[in-house]
């Protein structure tokens, strides 16, 4: 009798180890910690729902976002709203998320839109009317607006229509953009942004592509490259530790304003500020640029004039790689590796 | 960030549409900023979309994005502006005005001559050629003073305005002690037309009946419409306009040293624009005014010792009057004598007006200049 209480309290403490990892696992993203995703929550998940949601706020985002005209129901919807915010730790940079907190992220999603995009990623009928006859005639008057083209217009809007209807496959899987769509934004500037990808990509790959016999690249110059200026050098070296120095936007803002030749409307339109606030900072800017760049020019070693006389110099024969300078390395601004 | 079919590392599009519209958290929005700093090809996605939403905003919905041109806020104002600019004008003057009457009421009343009127034949053309309203017509009231009292009329104004006929004057008397026994207020008001028969006959009922009461007409502007209304009369006058050859037309009293009158003056009017205010005169004699009159600049006063005061500079100096009378004189009027034709009464010489006395046997002296008296 002993051995065989033994053996029953040793397979009911196994059986309860193993149902408690798996349970524990169910309900939670990778990204999500365990503490996050508390059992009872898990136990109570009634039949229908997903776990890890309260049924209660489930219910009412699915009532609010009108997911059943869409085709969506509320598993479905519940799936993809613990998804999205497993991948995105419901907007947390570090720690677990509360239930209040994980509330609040999925009330801050657009959720009307989310919905329509992920129906008709998973092939919808109806969310595919309702898509056509939202955002056709916007989509087509977006694309137009970015090639400057009718024609061309209507070429990238319909490869996007294309793409949306899931014709592009990969590994013999379907693939939609839409799937990507994680309703923190509109669905429409979504789609303004996407065709502003598939313009750009498309654009660069064709110049990237050019004839052979067009292409007369330059001979290589046998003499050796001569030797810089030690107050060239100097300089080249002073202005990227200003740039380098400086905060990100401040480098946007010189990006945009004088490599690609934005206007300040341009650039007030993508920060959300004022026309007049953008050219202010830029002119506070370029001044403190100045004045750092003479600092670290008298810092190595130059006088107060021949610093000053080393600015004038012509930019030209600065040998600088702006773009390195101005961007960060991408390990750092982006750690995660894109898909193949 | 998450992966992207784009084969370099650049975020996806929900980002960058994200960090468009501003929906990001601040810690992304930095990396995204960062990023954005030095890809040429992000940065160029971002204008391009920019750009797209700002040409297909007013192109998905015109009606409400139409554009709406701003309008001042002052401008919806502006119809409200010319009233209230009126308003203000109005008021301004009204102000100025008052402080103008304010000025001269520190002073003393003034009168100005009326419209000409004669004696002659004043009581046979003494007919009102418009019913009078029954609120003009002198009706008894109750006895409320014994008639041995001395006899006083009080008036005092009538605050509404005059009607169209040319009414300057008007009065409610009130505690008239009169010769009958009866008293009589008159109050002014206009007639419903249908009312102005019945009134008249009432009016004349009324007039024959009591005896004592002399209607006191302004001259109107339009004298073939011209209104007359009666006011009770003290006792010494009584019976005096209806019996005479000369009506009297006008009649500024004041028998209390708190009481005051003013006759508004009308606007098409030549001739009396008598302002009488007797507000506690103070006379030489150290007692208080019981009855003034005036006539321009000249001023009488009665004190309640019965010494008569002159005055010719409205009030800033007084001399006593010489006694050419008998008795003891209780009240001073200005009288102007009314012409034989009220038509055309401009073509007619103005009669100055003229001072009367009144002792307390209800003799009467007339004068011109206040200084002469002789007895009527």
């Amino acid at each position: 009798m002993t051995q065989e209480r033994r053996a029953a309290f040793f397979l009911q403490h196994f059986f309860a180890a193993v149902f408690w990892r798996i349970f524990k696992g169910v309900g939670t993203t990778p990204a999500q910690s365990v503490e996050a995703a508390p059992l009872e929550s898990i136990a109570r998940a009634p039949a229908g729902m997903p776990p890890g949601m309260p049924p209660s706020l489930l219910d009412e985002l699915w009532t609010e976002c009108d997911a059943e005209a869409c085709g969506l129901s509320k598993l479905e919807l519940g799936e993809i709203l613990i998804g999205i915010g497993g991948a995105k730790s419901f907007g947390q940079a570090s720690g677990a998320a509360s239930r209040q907190q994980q509330a609040a992220y999925f009330r801050g999603l657009r959720l009307a839109d989310l919905v329509l995009a992920r129906a008709c990623a998973a092939g919808h009928e109806r969310a595919w009317e309702r898509f056509v006859a939202l955002y056709e005639q916007p989509l087509i008057r977006a694309a137009i607006a970015i090639t400057g083209s009718d024609t061309g217009g209507r070429d990238l809007a319909g490869q996007l229509y294309a793409e949306l209807y899931g014709l592009s496959t990969r590994d013999g899987v379907r693939r939609c953009p839409l799937d990507s769509y994680r309703g923190t934004g509109s669905l429409i500037g979504w789609l303004r942004t996407t065709l502003a990808q598939r313009h750009v990509d498309r654009f660069r790959r064709s110049h990237r592509e050019l004839p052979i016999e067009d292409y007369d690249a330059p001979a290589a110059d046998p003499a050796e490259p001569a030797e810089q200026p030690a107050g060239i050098a100097l300089l080249g070296k002073a202005v990227a530790e200003a740039l380098q120095a400086r905060e990100p936007e401040d480098r946007f803002l010189l990006a945009s304003y004088y490599m690609d030749r934005r206007t300040l409307l341009e650039i007030a339109g993508v920060l959300h500020v004022h026309e007049a606030t953008v050219s202010r900072k830029l002119h506070r800017l370029t001044a403190n640029l100045r004045k750092q760049v003479l600092r670290n020019l008298e810092r190595d070693g130059l006088s107060r004039r021949a610093a000053q006389e080393a600015l004038g110099a012509d930019p030209r024969d600065i040998e600088i790689d702006w773009k390195n300078l101005l961007q960060t390395p991408p390990s750092s601004a982006f750690p995660e590796k894109a898909a193949p | 960030m998450n992966p992207t079919p784009q084969l370099d590392l650049h975020p996806d599009a929900d980002t960058l549409n994200a960090f468009a519209e501003q929906a990001l958290p601040q810690p992304e929005r930095a990396r995204i900023l960062v990023h954005l700093a030095g890809c040429a090809r992000c940065r160029q996605v971002l204008f391009l979309a920019q750009k797209a939403a700002a040409d297909s905003i007013p192109a998905a919905s015109p009606a409400p994005h139409s554009p709406i041109q701003p309008i001042p806020w002052f401008s919806n104002w502006r119809l409200a502006l010319i009233p209230a600019v009126a308003l203000a004008a109005i008021a301004i003057v009204a102000v100025v005005f008052s402080l103008h009457l304010t000025l001269r009421d520190s002073q003393l009343a003034r009168t100005t001559p009326r419209q000409p009127e004669s004696l002659s034949n004043a009581a046979a053309s003494w007919q009102p050629p418009v019913a009078p309203n029954p609120e003009h017509i002198a009706r008894p009231i109750a006895k409320k003073t014994a008639p041995s009292q001395p006899r006083a009329v009080s008036a005092e104004p009538i605050p509404d305005a005059a009607p169209a006929g040319g009414i300057v004057a008007t009065y409610r008397s009130a505690s008239v002690p009169l010769s009958t026994g009866q008293e009589f207020q008159a109050i002014r008001g206009p007639a419903p037309p249908g009312q102005q028969n019945n009134a008249l006959q009432a009016w004349s009922g009324q007039r024959q009946s009591a005896g004592d009461t002399l209607s006191v007409a302004a001259s109107p502007a339009k004298p073939a419409q011209a209104r007359y209304n009666p006011i009770p009369i003290p006792g010494p006058l009584a019976g005096r306009s209806l019996s005479g050859s000369a009506s009297v037309l006008q009649i500024e009293s004041k028998s209390s040293p708190a009481a005051s009158f003013e006759i508004a003056p009308a606007p098409s009017l030549h001739g009396v624009a008598a302002v009488n205010r007797g507000r506690g005169i103070n006379l030489p004699s150290g007692l208080t005014a019981v009855s003034t009159a005036a006539i321009q600049h000249r001023l009488l006063a009665i004190d309640p010792a019965g010494t008569l005061f002159l005055s010719e500079d409205s009030g800033a100096s007084w001399q006593p009057v010489p006694s050419q009378w008998t008795g003891h004189p209780v009240q001073v009027f200005t009288r102007q004598l009314r012409t034989a034709t009220p038509v055309a009464t401009d073509l007619q010489p103005i009669p100055a007006p003229v001072f009367e006395l009144v002792n307390d046997s209800n003799l009467t002296w007339v004068s011109s200049d206040g200084k002469t008296w002789t007895a009527q």
